[in-house]
């Protein structure tokens, strides 16, 4: 088919002109044509047409045909409300050649583009030449054909035209589909980067906030022990009471389990005491029951003695500073692992301790694991280098997975390990449903997710930027049945430097 | 006279040590019994059934690992000894959905958010174990000085067992 001419407006023309014809039939010349006009008496009907005249009206029935000597007339056509230029015909072109033989109505407009010198023939004329002068048929008949032909060439070529078209549109809209998922891709990508980063600025801010009041908390509980022993420096005879303070302060909490049976035996020794008396006695260390209960009331006197009272309130101070300060080091924790957990690392790889990311990550998870029964199995690995922000959200989003999957109760499992000396393993492993064989291809992809809508974790997001960061550091990250049931969520990355 | 017990269910240990200590004023009448998981909190109550006892009110710890506060709640609200139970939740969650769990299924009375003042949880404590002792106790005069001795007052005048005179 590419042997063909290209479409150009001389393929509609009848080689009139330059006399070129691909036509058995032999084309008339203009000349000839002219000759043959004059001699039939039409010659007479060689008009000069202005500019802008409309020669040829699409739709309505055509009465006459002009053949053009001189200028250029214009063929349009009215497609959905718009005017297409279709063909310009100039010298030696039939205008309403087709529609005058066919007797059909117009297919396009003609309108004179230049001034147009052209021998105009009528319906009368053109049938009188057509019946009585075989001449005329003869040079006609071939003009015909030849348009015919062009017109036929020139709707096989747009035939073409518009398959290729159509076949580049297609390529297009491909083309610009796989730009959109790829848009999406970075979008999501760039949302969650942005909300890391909010994130992490909030963190750092409230982190600074709650700071200064924990090592206001913290400090005044130290400095609140240095000032009672003062106290009791100063006030002779109360050494004592010094020492019952820093028992309490030094010994922990007892079990509620061990502090019931020593309630019990306390209240059988001694039935006439108050059970407030005895809960308090109970929390001293045994060894101190002798020197105390020297100083117990009898039954006939329930009064007991201030000495007594200010040992136990010296003691219970002491709990109380004990418990002031491990409360407080725990926000002191918990911040410092927020910050760790936020923290940026503008792009720059740093050494990064998977097991504190793995701690600092459940730390701050809290309550969110406590109906989980968590086990943590994480020896002492090689250090990997990288984003310790990016990593620690591997191991968020992975941890969340696993107790969504579980629902409201199970064993949620994290361990670590080393795989032969280039790389170090984390498991997160739930007792969830798994994930099935068939779901195993497309789980670390985009806006796949198992979870209901609505949760307030499961864009469908987490496990493909998971992937992301993890293939980034040059690891790769495994899904598989953890024996006994669940799923078994493996990432991979290279160890050291 | 069997007794009537507080128990008080909270997996920290530093939490369940403040919990016990600002409600120490009712031990004498109300003791005490203090549970770190819902599985030691299930046997005490167990026991004390057996020996005859009961509890007047429950403080109720909502996120514990393994089983959580309110499921327990909606137990003991299950169970003939302690559907009477005054139940309150002691939380540091402020879940709306949880909330509506707990009031609707396990008959939850009052809903504490932590951290608590000292003042406010003894008040509230008493009044529930008010509505306890006024539902439960024919003779509610070995009450009149811990718990709202106004309400104990007008009930007894009510019932006719004491007079203005």
């Amino acid at each position: 088919m590419s042997e063909l001419p290209p479409v150009t407006s001389h393929c509609l023309g009848t080689g009139l002109v330059d006399g070129r014809s691909d036509s058995a039939y032999p084309l008339p010349s203009l000349e000839e044509m002219l000759r043959l006009l004059k001699a039939s008496g039409a010659a007479d009907s060689i008009l000069k047409i202005p500019a802008g005249r409309v020669l040829l009206e699409e739709g309505r029935p055509n009465r006459k045909i002009h053949l053009i000597l001189e200028g250029r007339v214009r063929l349009t056509k009215v497609d959905f409300g718009t005017t297409v230029l279709i063909d310009e015909l100039g010298m030696g072109d039939f205008c309403g050649l087709m529609s005058f033989s066919s007797g059909m109505c117009a297919f396009a407009t003609g309108t004179t583009e230049t001034e147009v010198t052209a021998a105009e023939l009528g319906r009368d004329q053109f049938d009188g030449l057509m019946a009585t002068n075989p001449t005329f048929v003869q040079a006609f008949n071939p003009i015909l054909i030849q348009q015919l032909v062009a017109r036929y060439r020139r709707m096989v070529m747009l035939h073409l035209d518009v398959a290729e078209l159509s076949r580049q549109l297609a390529q297009e809209r491909l083309e610009l589909k796989q730009a959109l998922t790829s848009l999406e891709r970075t979008q999501d990508r760039l949302i969650e980067q942005e909300k890391m980063a909010i994130l992490g600025n909030l963190v750092a801010g409230v982190a600074h906030e709650i700071n200064n009041p924990t090592s206001a908390m913290l400090r005044s509980a130290a400095n609140l022990v240095d000032c009672l022993k003062d106290l009791w420096q100063a006030d002779m005879g109360t050494e004592v009471e010094a020492t019952y303070f820093r028992i309490g302060m030094e010994q922990g909490l007892l079990s509620t389990e061990e502090q019931r049976i020593r309630m019990r035996d306390l209240a059988q020794r001694f039935p006439h005491l108050p059970r407030s008396f005895v809960r308090d006695l109970s929390q001293l260390p045994p060894v101190f029951y002798g020197e105390l209960l020297a100083e117990v009331p009898s039954k006939r006197n329930t009064d007991i003695p201030t000495s007594l009272q200010r040992k136990i309130l010296a003691f219970q101070t002491g709990r109380m500073v004990r418990g002031l300060t491990l409360s407080g080091e725990r926000v002191e924790n918990l911040v410092h692992s927020l910050r760790n957990y936020s923290r940026k690392s503008g792009g720059v790889r740093q050494k990064v301790d998977i097991r504190e990311g793995l701690q600092d990550t459940v730390l701050i998870l809290g309550t969110r694991l406590r109906p989980y029964t968590l086990v943590m199995d994480l020896p002492e690995i090689p250090q990997v280098s990288g984003d310790p922000g990016e990593i620690n959200q591997v191991w968020m989003n992975l941890i969340v997975n696993a107790c969504d999957a579980m629902g409201e109760t199970g064993e949620l499992t994290i361990r670590c390990g080393e795989d032969g000396d280039a790389w170090i393993w984390v498991a997160i492993e739930d007792r969830g449903p798994g994930v099935p064989q068939a779901m195993r291809q497309n789980i670390f992809q985009m806006n796949v997710t198992t979870k209901q809508a609505g949760a307030g974790f499961g864009l469908g997001l987490g496990l493909a930027i998971s992937k992301g960061i993890v293939e980034k550091h040059g690891g790769r990250i495994e899904v598989a049945d953890r024996p006994g049931g669940g799923a078994s969520f493996r990432v991979y990355l290279p160890a050291g430097e | 006279m069997s007794a009537i017990y507080i128990l008080c269910l909270e997996d920290e240990p530093e939490v369940l040590d403040n919990v016990v200590r600002d409600l120490g004023e009712f031990e004498d009448t109300f003791p005490i019994e203090a549970a770190g998981s819902v599985q030691e909190a299930r046997k005490i109550v167990a026991d004390l059934t057996v020996r005859g006892d009961r509890v007047g009110v429950i403080l109720c710890d909502h996120i514990m690992p393994g089983e959580d506060g309110v499921s327990f709640l909606v137990e003991l609200a299950d169970r003939e000894e302690t559907v009477a139970t005054r139940k309150i939740l002691l939380t540091a969650q402020a879940g709306l959905e949880s909330t509506i769990e707990a009031i609707n299924k396990a008959h939850l009375h009052y809903y504490v958010a932590k951290p608590w003042k000292k003042a406010e949880l003894v008040q509230i404590v008493k009044a529930q174990m008010t509505e306890y002792v006024l539902g439960q106790e024919s003779d509610i005069r070995p009450f009149l000085g811990v718990l709202d001795s106004e309400r104990l007052a007008s009930a007894i005048r009510q019932k006719g067992l004491l007079t203005d005179e």
